[in-house]
């Protein structure tokens, strides 16, 4: 059974090279994705964070499909998504989300299989590594912070952040699976999603597909930057928004999988969220100030 | 006595979704991937699809239709061919 009463994060600390996994019972209110990577960048800036987060409902719905990633470059906070299968990866590692946390003084390539972690040299084949079947490859492609080979971040700096941090590609390896506790309740709301399927704002189509999403769209391939905050908390698909975008729909799906959110809790997000942001534009200034 | 057995006559049409993934480990009664009887790893070509024969205990039919390319199809095979 999935821990629904904390969000779990991977702290990676690339200049010693060690890492910590905490759980964070005051972060479930963020929800996941933006809401959670905006509160560890806050709490953690002085160590440069660059987060990768997900959202309750990967790994357990169809169009639930993207991950979040979230970093301070030249006093501008970023949220940027991609598609692919990290979301996955990530979820069955027991993890909401990763932390890169300070730089590596030698480039490397970073494997985290469930909660362990290895620093290997730059020159290592990232192909080769992880549980394959279970794992989503990142690295430097000429698009940008592409996954599995294809699939792109929606900014491109997301990459030169990584980099300048000697971070040349990392691997996410998966291999837990969950129960849960109302499984009738669970399908009937999994079908529920699924039959919306026309909601969807893209076309069917033969190209690759997000795991989890069984649009196939021409729409994938590069992630989105802007939109619903509700949808970027559930890092579900920007163009499931009229899916996801209904508090009910989201209510109805997270209570079927046991979180205990209210209605009133997810009201809250988008203001809870936007006081994360203002608070880091806030330490961005002060530390322009400081270097003054 | 026929038993109904997953195959994969168009696995060139796989999408690499996983929505068969994740339906096999839902009828088994996990959320995951660990464990699941399908697994789908990328190929130089596309997607290859790997059956697990213990899938052939689960309802097939349901993780044939949920396939959006139609890459399964279901077989009634007499228990003595198995």
């Amino acid at each position: 059974m999935k821990d629904n009463t904390n969000i779990s994060v991977l702290h990676i600390d690339l200049d010693k090279k060690d890492f910590a996994k905490k759980s964070y019972p005051d972060l479930v209110k963020y929800v996941g994705g933006i809401g959670v990577s905006s509160k560890i960048i806050l709490d953690n800036f002085d160590l440069d964070p660059v987060t990768f987060a997900i959202g309750p409902l990967n790994g357990y719905f169809p169009f639930a499909s993207k991950t979040s990633a979230a970093f301070v470059d030249g006093g501008k906070f970023y949220d940027t998504y991609v598609g692919g299968r990290l979301h996955s990866r990530l979820r069955f590692t027991g993890l909401d989300a990763l932390s890169f946390e300070k730089a590596s003084a030698n480039p490397i390539i970073v494997s985290i299989v469930d909660n362990e972690v290895s620093f290997l040299p730059a020159d290592t084949d990232i192909t080769t590594l992880g549980v394959f079947g279970k794992r989503s490859v990142v690295s430097h492609e000429k698009d940008g912070l592409t996954t599995d080979q294809h699939f792109v971040f929606g900014e491109r700096n997301l990459s030169d952040m990584l980099l300048a941090k000697n971070v040349k590609g990392f691997v996410v390896s998966g291999t837990q699976s969950y129960k849960v506790d109302r499984t009738d309740k669970y399908s009937k709301q999994y079908e529920e999603i699924l039959s919306k399927t026309s909601e969807m704002l893209v076309e069917t189509g033969d190209f690759p597909s997000c795991s989890h999403c069984p649009m196939g769209c021409s729409k994938a391939r590069v992630g989105e930057s802007d939109g619903n905050f509700l949808v970027h908390c559930l890092v579900s698909c920007i163009y499931s928004e009229k899916i996801f975008g209904d508090l009910g729909v989201v209510f109805a799906s997270l209570s079927s999988i046991g979180y205990d959110y209210r209605h009133e809790d997810l009201e809250a997000l988008p203001s809870l969220v936007a006081e994360n942001i203002k608070k880091i534009y806030e330490k961005i200034s002060h530390s322009k100030l400081e270097r003054k | 006595m026929a038993k109904k057995v997953l195959k994969v006559p168009h696995k060139e049409k796989c999408i690499g979704c996983e929505m068969c993934v994740f339906a096999a480990s839902r009828l088994a009664g996990a959320v995951g991937i660990e464990g699941s009887p399908i697994k789908i790893l990328k190929s130089k070509k596309g997607f290859d699809v790997h059956l697990d024969p213990n899938v052939n205990d689960l309802d097939v039919e349901k993780i044939a239709n949920i396939c959006p390319k139609g890459c399964f199809s279901v077989e009634d095979v007499s228990d003595e061919t198995l």
